[in-house]
C-alpha cells in the first residue's frame, strides 16, 4: 500500500473524516429515536455537531487534586483506539483497509481502550464521585468482556481464522452460518450496550445517583473528545457486529469495482444504522440495573449462552465435514 | 431513629441530582450496604405558620395553598373545613361534591407525577415521559374547571368559588375514559416489566408491624398492609356518599408502593365518575353573607381537621382568639410521618437504591419543613414549649452559639429538625 | 408474567404518534375561559371601596383616596399571585382576571400599574 492510499484510509475513509461525520449522524439518530419513543420532539440534525463545537469553545479546567498528565492524556487514548480499530473492519468489500492474521484480537483490544481511558481519566480526577464511577466502569468491564469475546470468537471458530477479512469472506460464501450465529449476535448487542454504558447498563454513569460518574470533572475540549469517543465507539462497535454476525457486505460482497464498492458502502450503512436503531430502542424500554445485577445478567445468562454458542458452532462444523 | 453506628459516612444532599428538594441524608455505609441514616429536613422552612398569624383567614387560604404545589387543595380544604367548623357553617352538598371532584383530580395528578419521578430515579426515562404526558389530561381538566393547573384556589370559607358547568361535566367523564385506558396500560406493564421488578421488588421493605409502630400514613402505610385512609375513617366533603375501596398490599416494598399508587388512581377515576354523575343541584356557598361579615364572626376556640392528601393523612390545627386573624396554626403533614420508615427502609439497602427508596414515600420537603424541637423536660419541668418559651429558647441558643459554646451536641442523638 | 421489554409494543406504537409537545412560541395553546392571568381593571365602575386591597393576600393592590375626591388604584403584577380573590370581592365588577400570562420583563417599573380617577 502506498503512502497516498494509506493517508486516504487513515484520514478520510474509513478513517477520521468518515468516522467523525458518521459518529455525529449516529448520535443524532440515536437521540431522535429515543425522543420519538418517548413521544417528544428530539434534537434537530445538526445538534450533535453543535454540542461538539460548543464544548470545544469552553474552558477545560484541570482540577487541583487531579494528576494532571494522566488526566489530560486520557481522552485521547480512547479516541485513538477506536479510530484505529476501524481500519481493520471491512466496509466496502470483504477485505478491510488493512488486515493480518489475528487482527480480530487486536480490534477487540482496541475497542476496550475507551473503557480504560475512562478509568484512568476518572480515577485521577481527584473527585470521590468520579472514583466510585470508575470503579463501577471496571466492574462492568469484567462483566461484559468475557461474553463479548466468546461471541466474537464464534465466527472465528467457524471460519477457522482470526483475520477479520477472512471471517467475512467465509460467511460471505456460507451465508447460512449467519443463522447459527444468532445467539452470539444477541450477546454482542448486549455487550456493546454495556461497553457504551447505556441504559440498562449505565450504572457507572447513573445520572440520578452520581452525576455522570467518571466524567464529572471533565469540561471543554477533553469532554468533547470523550463524548466523540463514545459516539465513534458506537459506530465502530456496530460495524464490528455487522462484519462478524451479519456477513459484512453480504450479499454484494462479490461484486467488483466501483459499483461493488458503492453498493458495499450502502449495505454497510444500512446494517450499522439498523444496529444503532436497535440499541436506541433498547435504551428506551428498560430501567437501569444496579451494578451487581449487571454482573448477574452477564455471568449467569450470557456466559453460558456464549459457551453454548461455541459448542453449536463446533457441532455445525463437524456436521459440515460429514463427521457428525 | 439514628443510633451510633460505625462505618463510613456519606453525605447525600442538600444539593444532589437525585433530590428534587433540598434535604440532607448522612448515610453510614459498610461497603455498598447502608447501616444507618441521619436526616436533616428543614432546608425549605419558610416561616409559614408565623406568616399565617398576621393574615386574615381569607388570605390564609391562599397562603396555605402555597405550602406545596401538589397537595394545594388538600391544605386549603383542610383549613377551610376547620374555619367552617368554628363558624358552624353548613356547606351545601353541591360544594362538597365539587371539593371531592377536585380533590380526587389532585390525587391523580400527584400519583402520576410520582410515577414519572420514580421512573426517572430507576433510570426508566420512558416511563417518566409517558406518565407526565398522561398527567396532562388531568392538568388540562383542572385548568378548565378552576382556572389554573396547580394552585386551584377553588375553596373559600363556606363553599367553593367556581361552579361545574354541564359542559365541563361531560368533558370530565370523557377524559376519565381516556385516562382509564392509560391506567390499565400502566397497571399491566409497570409491575410486570422485569427490569422494574429487579430494581423495586424487595427493596426498601417495611413490615406491617414497623409501619404501625411508626404510624406510616398514606400509600406507604397502605402498601405495608395498614388500611388507614381518612376518607374511610373520618369522612369529610362528600366521601360518605361515595363508594370506593381502600387499596392495600402486603409486601411493603417499593413494588407494592408503586402498585398501590397506580391502583389508587383507578379508584380515584371511579370516585370522579360518581361525583360528576351524581352531583346535586344547589348553592355553591353556605351563606350569602360577604366575607368581611364572616371574618368578624369567628368565635374563640380551637379545631382539628383531617384530610386524606395524596401522600397520606394531613392534620390542621387551628386556634382562634375571636379576631379575624388566627392565633395559632399548626400543620402535621403526612410526609413527616413517613420519614422514619425511610430510615428503616434504607437500613440494609444498597447506596444505589437511596434515590428510589427516598422517592418511594413521595417526599414533599416543602410540606415537611415545620420546626420540631425535642425537649428533655429540663426547662421548667415541662415536656412542651409554648410560643414564648420557644422564642426565649431560640434566642438563648443563638447567643450561646455566638459566644463560641458548643451548641451542636453530640452527633447521633435524635434532634428532630433543629438546625 | 414478568419479562424485560414489556414496554416495546407501546414504544414502537409511539413512534408513529404525533409529538406530545407544543412548539411554543410558534404555536400557543388556547387558554380556557376561566384561566387566571394578570388582573384587568376598569376605572368606570370602581367606587374606591378598597375591598380588593383588603382581601389581597399578596398586598399587590393599593387603593388610596386623595383630598379632592380622586381615587388612585395601584396594582403590582410582580407581587400578584393570581388567586382571583380581588375579582370575587369587587362589588362592582371593576376587576376581572385577564388571560395574559407572558409577563416577564427586565424593568421593575413596568410591573406596576396605576389608575387615578375622579369619584
Amino acid at each position: 500500500m502506498d503512502l497516498a492510499t494509506g493517508i486516504l484510509y487513515l484520514l478520510v475513509f474509513p478513517g477520521f473524516a468518515f468516522l467523525f461525520t458518521y459518529a455525529l449522524a449516529a448520535e443524532y439518530l440515536d437521540r431522535k429515536l429515543y425522543a420519538r419513543v418517548q413521544n417528544r420532539v428530539g434534537p434537530p440534525p445538526l445538534q450533535p455537531l453543535a454540542d461538539f463545537l460548543k464544548l470545544l469553545a469552553k474552558e477545560s479546567a484541570v482540577p487541583e487534586n487531579a494528576t494532571a498528565r494522566i488526566y489530560k492524556a486520557a481522552p485521547l487514548t480512547g479516541l485513538a483506539g477506536v479510530l484505529t480499530a476501524m481500519l481493520y473492519i471491512p466496509v466496502w468489500s470483504e477485505t478491510a483497509a488493512m488486515s493480518f492474521e489475528g487482527d480480530l484480537v487486536v480490534v477487540l483490544f482496541l475497542l476496550s481502550l475507551p473503557s480504560f481511558s475512562l478509568f484512568f481519566g476518572g480515577w485521577y480526577s481527584g473527585n470521590v464521585f468520579s472514583q466510585v464511577g470508575t470503579t463501577r466502569t471496571i466492574t462492568q468491564l469484567f462483566g461484559y468482556e468475557i461474553p463479548f469475546f466468546l461471541a466474537a470468537f464464534a465466527p472465528a471458530v467457524a471460519a477457522g481464522t482470526l483475520e477479520l477479512s477472512s471471517i467475512v469472506a467465509f460467511v460471505g460464501s456460507n451465508p447460512l452460518h449467519m443463522l447459527v450465529f444468532a445467539p452470539a449476535f444477541v450477546i454482542g448487542l448486549l455487550s456493546l450496550q454495556a461497553k457504551l454504558e447505556r441504559i440498562p447498563f449505565d450504572a457507572p454513569e447513573a445520572e440520578s445517583e452520581l452525576a455522570t460518574g467518571a466524567l464529572a470533572e471533565y469540561s471543554g475540549r477533553k469532554l468533547a473528545l470523550f463524548r466523540l469517543t463514545k459516539d465513534v465507539e458506537l459506530v465502530v462497535g456496530a460495524a464490528l457486529l455487522s462484519a462478524l454476525f451479519l456477513g459484512g457486505p453480504y450479499p454484494v460482497g462479490s461484486i467488483e469495482g466501483v459499483a461493488g464498492a458503492a453498493l458495499g458502502i450502502a449495505v454497510f450503512l444500512a446494517k450499522t444504522i439498523a444496529i444503532v436503531a436497535v440499541l436506541s430502542i433498547l435504551r428506551g424500554v428498560l430501567a437501569r440495573l444496579r451494578i451487581e445485577q449487571v454482573l448477574n445478567v452477564f455471568y449467569r445468562w450470557l456466559v453460558p449462552i456464549g459457551l453454548l454458542q461455541i459448542g453449536i458452532v463446533l457441532a455445525v462444523g463437524l456436521y459440515a465435514e460429514g463427521l457428525l | 431513629m439514628s443510633e451510633d453506628v460505625s462505618g463510613t459516612k456519606i453525605p447525600v444532599g442538600p444539593q444532589h441530582p437525585s433530590l428534587k428538594e433540598p434535604a440532607n441524608f448522612t448515610l453510614t455505609v459498610d461497603g455498598e450496604v447502608i447501616t444507618g441514616a441521619d436526616l436533616k429536613l428543614s432546608y425549605n422552612h419558610r416561616g409559614i405558620e408565623q406568616a399565617a398569624l398576621s393574615k386574615t383567614y381569607l388570605e390564609n387560604i391562599y397562603l396555605l395553598e402555597r405550602i406545596c404545589g401538589i397537595c394545594s387543595h388538600a391544605h386549603t380544604s383542610s383549613f377551610v373545613t376547620g374555619v367552617e367548623d368554628l363558624l358552624d357553617l353548613d356547606v351545601p352538598r353541591r360544594a362538597n361534591y365539587i371539593r371531592t371532584l377536585i380533590g380526587e383530580l389532585e390525587r391523580i395528578h400527584s400519583h402520576m407525577l410520582w410515577l414519572g419521578v420514580a421512573g426517572h430515579e430507576i433510570g426508566f426515562d420512558t416511563l417518566w415521559q409517558y406518565a407526565w404526558r398522561d398527567r396532562e389530561i388531568v392538568l388540562d381538566l383542572l385548568e378548565e374547571i378552576t382556572g389554573n393547573r396547580i394552585h386551584y384556589s377553588i375553596n373559600t370559607i363556606g363553599g367553593v368559588r367556581q361552579d361545574l358547568t354541564d359542559e365541563q361535566r361531560e368533558t370530565v367523564l370523557a377524559k376519565m375514559d381516556e385516562l382509564e385506558e392509560r391506567i390499565d396500560f400502566y397497571l399491566e406493564t409497570v409491575p410486570n416489566e422485569e427490569t422494574v421488578r429487579m430494581r423495586c421488588e424487595d427493596v426498601g421493605t417495611v413490615s406491617t408491624e414497623l409501619a404501625r409502630e411508626y404510624c406510616a400514613a398514606g400509600p406507604v402505610g397502605r402498601a405495608s398492609g395498614l388500611p388507614v385512609d381518612v376518607r374511610r375513617d373520618a369522612p369529610y366533603a362528600a366521601y360518605d356518599e361515595m363508594d370506593f375501596d381502600v387499596i392495600t398490599d402486603t409486601a411493603g416494598d417499593l413494588l407494592a408502593r408503586t402498585t398501590v399508587r397506580i391502583r389508587e388512581v383507578a379508584e380515584s377515576i371511579s370516585i370522579i365518575r360518581q361525583a360528576a354523575k351524581g352531583i346535586p343541584d344547589g348553592d355553591l356557598k353556605a351563606t350569602p353573607q360577604p366575607m368581611q361579615a364572616l371574618l368578624a364572626q369567628i368565635p374563640e376556640g380551637d379545631v382539628v381537621s383531617r384530610y386524606e392528601a395524596p401522600r397520606g393523612e394531613l392534620i390542621h390545627y387551628l386556634r382562634s382568639d375571636g379576631t379575624d386573624t388566627p392565633e395559632r396554626i399548626h400543620i402535621r403533614v403526612p410526609t413527616l410521618a413517613n420519614w422514619p420508615t425511610v430510615v428503616e427502609a434504607l437500613r440494609g439497602s444498597y447506596i444505589a437504591d437511596t434515590p428510589i427508596v427516598v422517592a418511594g414515600i413521595d417526599p414533599c420537603i416543602s410540606c415537611t419543613s415545620r420546626i420540631g424541637v425535642e425537649t428533655d423536660g429540663t426547662h421548667a419541668g415541662e415536656n412542651s414549649f409554648n410560643l414564648d418559651e420557644l422564642r426565649e429558647y431560640g434566642i438563648e441558643w443563638y447567643d450561646d452559639r455566638a459566644d463560641g459554646g458548643s451548641a451542636t451536641g453530640e452527633p447521633g442523638t435524635d434532634r428532630g429538625d433543629r438546625p | 408474567m414478568s419479562l424485560p421489554g414489556k414496554l416495546v409494543p407501546e414504544a414502537l406504537k409511539t413512534l408513529g404518534k404525533d409529538r406530545a409537545t407544543v412548539s411554543y412560541p410558534k404555536n400557543k395553546r388556547t387558554l380556557p375561559e376561566r384561566f387566571r392571568g394578570a388582573v384587568e381593571f376598569d376605572p368606570d365602575p370602581c367606587t374606591g371601596c378598597g375591598m380588593c386591597e383588603r382581601h389581597c393576600a399578596a398586598d399587590a393592590i393599593t387603593v388610596t383616596s386623595g383630598p379632592d375626591g380622586t381615587v388612585s388604584w395601584e396594582y403590582d403584577v410582580a407581587r400578584c399571585m393570581f388567586c382571583g380573590q380581588c375579582e370575587e370581592s369587587c362589588p362592582t365588577d371593576a376587576i376581572v382576571m385577564g388571560q395574559e400570562f407572558e409577563l416577564a420583563d427586565s424593568d421593575r417599573e413596568s410591573f406596576e400599574e396605576r389608575y387615578t380617577f375622579e369619584r
